[in-house]
């Protein structure tokens, strides 16, 4: 902290200032605590962090598009620099994007970026997920941050979703149709449900700024506010550790927050932002004058959504062509795998803290971590799962896949669809085996 | 705990040069803007700039700072249990609060008759589905016409084409979009209450899939088949459009057209059943 | 190595590998995998005299098995009364005929014929009856680009894809890339709808509007990608795919970096 003790015998600027703040706020007691805190240094334990440095960027890039954009489906007739679409109408949407893209300097790039940043988030917060998973962190008593976690991912998709549905392009408007028929399909309230969220029948001209509503302003004070929980947690908790060394159930042996978390962290931001910036700048993301305006009867192929989007859409593509009407009411086939399958994983994802302890009989406190291969039957479950929603992503793009393989889409759906199955099974029997290899090793090396 | 200067070392003028590097970067970022800009430099700029100070600020922490490694002691989490007896008690302080049961009772009530009033604006969001969804634009009598409005005539379709229609008045409705498919005369084998709704060999179905609702605008000609981008839906035009293959499970429905005299075709009524994906009381 | 060198070089590893992370979605292999194109020789446009074998002799060795000796059709092939030089001139110059067998998919494949026979072929076989003759298919800066992507959109986007990228359209088929298709052979398959493609004629897509669609695609494959590298022109797919190897081979490597264990600086305290 500040050497007092200089030569000169007096106070420096920062000594000054921070007794003008203190005497007003008595701030300095808590952040003398906050900077000395101590954090455990392993590189797993950035993944989280990576995660929001990319929500950073996405803010930050975001505001900047949101000067931009404007959310309004009124049709217009483009008359920009993109000579392709002279003449064709688009809605103001599509237009402010047009302009964006090709009008505005940095404009491109910045839109590049977001998009880039929006499809990297999601997959540090699955890396991120999976670690905390496999090595046990949502045990006891960091089963609230766990559900917070879980929040934020589903607002991460709710967010990407909206975003990439904003600039009313024809692949985006396919997957709005998708999404408004799978609400239609729940029994009941699907089409009344749907009806309210769009304002009527697909496609109306309220969704889109409903979607800018959802996207600018509600998910992202209910994701800043989940982080802020999120991270707040953690710092009362004090953060989980690997076992050795001086570590205990009852320490945390790592280093102070200052100076040495603090600039490894923002030099992680730095670079995580410029990887994002590099890939924004050279690789082409989400080309809206390729696809050109949402018309609602025409389509391009291959047709996905982004990538997190990817389960659902390989569900769906290898849903069985069940519909059967019970006393009158119709099960669309969309049902099962658009509502009731997603419901499962997520619901069992949300709830895994509570069921892992109920099954394990293990309620005590935990801040030590476990190595993969120490809780098998978590590792056998986890690598399942996970399996499958790698399976499911990937019966997304079967069409791309099945021309990349010279193969026959549909030989590539029907092998999938078994696969989807199989495959959960056999990562499960193999993970659970080698932990249960890697644990009796590990007991015997000690004895 | 701070270093004695003992004169700047490599690692030193690393950080300092990379540090420097940012700086060019972001006037290079300024002169590229000032230029007229261009998406790949402009990238490439931007992560130099971001991409050094953050190497610097790494290298800086990781070897010109000491950062020991310390041990802290865990609290337990929970508070004093004679604290959280008193948290108990001060709720407890309006004395029988949970004791007043016709107030709670009320007050309960009160708050949702609020609720509910207060979530009515909601519904404002979007009309009832009503009737809208088991019909389309389709009328006995009007003509089959092409986006643009021009009405399609029988011969601008070559065999085993298809074209995208819309009900004359509506070209370009979302609900109402319709193939209509010209195949050899001979082939269809049609339902025969609905033989007749295909003159001469050209046959309409709904264009919207049964499945998730993505126009099913792939055609393989040469098998007849009409395929949706979406998730693979696949329905065969000569037995009434069909699903053979993917999550589909109702067929297209059929429109019944006729052909006039001068070659348009005109409709005969709207679709027999809703048109698009399933919902919950389709079949009332 | 002192703890500066292995610094300095932990963090030029990082270096090397971000550009090598660029190479690979820029250059290198993801670049590649993309959906296959055929070679082809480029069409020539309307025919010209060319002085070279008759059409009736390499007519007669290489297709009539299949096609008959008048091109009436035999079990193994069918008629080709109805061709026209645009079917013809574009089954030769995509190597899709002659096939090695009378039962095997057609496919793409390198064209079986130099230039000299393939018009000598044309101008034989187009003689048997009526059918489309090979368009004109006119690419110049005077070319309607708006008309031409609204007709491609509208027609050809469902099974090509609206980057022009082409996609799997089941049963065995694949609708082809088009960036690399010269001018005259897309108005020939517009024309003649070959393999499971449907046909369109003039009434459907004018002369004009095959002209303009050809220059589209022109455009599309030169000036369409302001944004960087195209992955593939497939969407979201080799996105997502390069956004995972943009986490995993940048990001992770990142955190490890960042996170190495040092000697000097990390004594306890």
């Amino acid at each position: 902290m500040t050497d007092r003790s200089r030569s000169d015998g007096g106070a420096t600027e920062l000594d000054r200032l921070i007794g003008w703040l203190d005497e007003r706020t008595g701030f300095a007691e808590v952040t003398r605590g906050a900077l000395r805190k101590v954090f455990p240094d392993h590189w797993s334990f950035l993944l989280g962090e990576v995660a929001l440095f990319c929500y950073v960027v996405l803010v930050a890039t975001g505001v900047f598009l949101t000067f931009f954009f404007a959310a309004d489906s009124r049709p217009v007739t483009y008359d920009g620099p993109y000579v392709p679409l002279h003449g064709a109408q688009v809605s103001a949407a599509f237009d402010s994007v047009m302009r964006l893209s090709f009008e505005v300097r940095a404009g491109l790039l910045m839109r590049q970026i977001h998009h880039w940043a929006a499809v990297v988030f999601v997959a540090a917060i699955v890396i991120h997920v999976c670690r905390i998973f496999f090595t046990g962190a949502f045990r006891r008593p960091r089963e609230i941050n766990w559900l917070v976690g879980f929040g934020i991912l589903v607002l991460a998709l709710a967010a990407g979703f909206t975003g990439y549905s904003l600039p009313d392009d024809l692949l985006s408007g396919t997957g709005l149709r998708i999404f408004y028929s799978v609400a239609e399909s729940i029994p009941f309230i699907g089409p009344w449900f749907a009806y309210l969220f769009f304002g009527g029948e697909f496609p109306t001209v309220e969704l889109l700024g409903r979607l800018y509503v959802f996207h600018i302003m509600l998910i992202p004070a209910l994701m800043i506010g989940g982080i802020t929980v999120h991270l707040a947690i953690l710092w009362i908790q004090k953060h989980t550790q690997y076992a050795g060394g001086r570590a205990r159930e009852t320490n945390v042996v790592g280093r102070h927050f200052w100076p040495g978390q603090v600039f490894r962290s923002t030099g992680l931001f730095l670079l995580t932002a410029a990887i994002i910036a590099v890939v924004g700048g050279l690789v082409q993301i989400n080309p809206v004058w390729v696809y050109g305006p949402f018309v609602p009867f025409a389509v391009s192929s291959p047709a996905q959504p982004d990538w997190y989007i990817g389960w659902l859409e390989g569900a769906l593509r290898l849903g069985p062509n069940w519909e059967p009407t019970i006393l009158g009411v119709t099960i669309p086939s969309l049902f099962l795998p658009g509502i009731v399958v997603p419901t499962v994983l997520f619901g069992g994802f949300a709830l895994w803290p509570f069921i892992e302890a109920r099954l394990s009989g293990d309620h005590r406190e935990h801040h030590i971590l476990q190595w993969p291969w120490q809780a098998p039957v978590r590792l056998a479950i986890g690598s399942a799962v996970l399996t499958l929603f790698v399976m499911l992503t990937i019966a997304g793009g079967n069409d791309v896949l099945a021309v990349f393989l010279h193969v026959g889409v549909e030989e590539l759906t029907q092998t999938l669809r078994i696969l989807a199955f199989v495959a959960p099974l056999v990562v499960a029997a193999i993970a659970y085996r080698l932990a249960i290899e890697r644990r009796r090793r590990d007991a015997e090396d000690e004895q | 705990m701070s270093r004695p200067p003992v004169g700047r070392s490599r690692v030193e003028w690393l950080v300092a040069g990379l540090f420097g590097v940012t700086a060019l970067a972001g006037v290079g970022l300024l002169l590229v803007y000032v230029l007229g800009g261009q998406t790949q430099v402009e990238g490439v700029l931007l992560a130099i700039a971001l991409g050094s100070l953050g190497v610097g600020i790494v290298l800086w922490a990781q070897d010109l700072m000491v950062t020991p490694v310390v041990v802290e002691e865990r609290h337990p989490y929970g508070s004093d249990p004679v604290i959280a007896a008193d948290l108990d008690a001060t709720l407890d302080e309006e004395a029988g609060f949970t004791r007043r049961r016709l107030l709670v009772g009320m007050l309960l009530t009160a708050l949702a008759g609020l609720a509910a009033a207060l979530a009515i604006p909601v519904l404002s969001l979007g009309p009832a589905p009503g009737r809208e969804l088991f019909t389309t634009a389709w009328r006995p009598g009007k003509r089959l016409v092409g986006a643009d409005g021009t009405p399609i005539r029988a011969t601008d379709i070559p065999i085993d084409s298809l074209v995208t229609v819309f009900p004359e008045g509506d070209p370009g409705s979302a609900d109402s979009q319709t193939l209509l498919i010209r195949v050899p005369p001979g082939l269809l084998r049609l339902d025969p209450s609905r033989a007749s709704w295909a003159p001469e060999g050209y046959v309409a179905y709904s264009k919207i899939c049964t499945h998730a609702g993505c126009p099913v605008g792939l055609y393989r000609a040469s098998e007849r088949k009409l395929i949706c981008p979406c998730h693979q839906s696949t329905f065969d035009v000569l037995t009434g459009a069909m699903p053979v293959f993917g999550p589909a499970a109702r067929a297209l429905p059929q429109l019944p057209i006729r052909l006039q005299p001068d070659g348009t075709f005109v409709a005969d009524g709207d679709f027999p059943e809703p048109v698009g994906p399933s919902f919950w009381n389709e079949t009332s | 190595m002192s703890i500066v060198d292995r610094r300095a070089a932990g963090g030029l590893t990082v270096v090397a590998l971000l550009g090598a992370l660029c190479w690979v979605v820029t250059w290198g292999p993801l670049r590649a995998a993309q959906l296959p194109s055929g070679e082809t020789i480029a069409a020539a446009g309307p025919l010209d005299q060319v002085v070279g074998p008759p059409g009736k002799a390499l007519y007669d060795s290489s297709c009539a098995a299949c096609h008959g000796p008048q091109g009436e059709g035999t079990p193994n092939g069918p008629a080709l009364t109805e061709s026209g030089a645009a079917s013809v001139d574009f089954m030769l110059r995509t190597g899709r005929m002659p096939q090695p067998a009378p039962d095997q998919p057609v496919r793409r494949d390198r064209p079986a014929f130099d230039e000299a026979d393939i018009q000598a072929l044309v101008a034989y076989v187009s003689s048997f009856g009526n059918g489309p003759p090979i368009p004109a298919a006119q690419v110049n800066d005077s070319s309607d680009l708006a008309a031409g992507r609204a007709a491609y959109v509208a027609t050809c986007a469902a099974c090509h894809g609206a980057a022009g990228s082409g996609d799997a359209v089941g049963g065995g088929a694949i609708a082809p890339p088009l960036l690399d298709t010269p001018p005259t052979q897309v108005g020939e398959a517009i024309r003649i709808g070959p393999g499971a493609m449907p046909a369109f004629d003039d009434r459907q897509i004018s002369d004009q509007d095959l002209s303009s669609i050809a220059a589209y695609l022109a455009f599309l494959r030169q000036k369409a990608a302001p944004g960087g590298q195209t992955v593939g022109g497939v969407g979201p797919v080799a996105e997502g795919y390069v956004a995972w190897l943009v986490y995993l081979v940048g990001l992770l490597l990142v955190t490890r970096w960042i996170e190495r264990r040092r000697q000097r600086s990390d004594q306890p305290g």
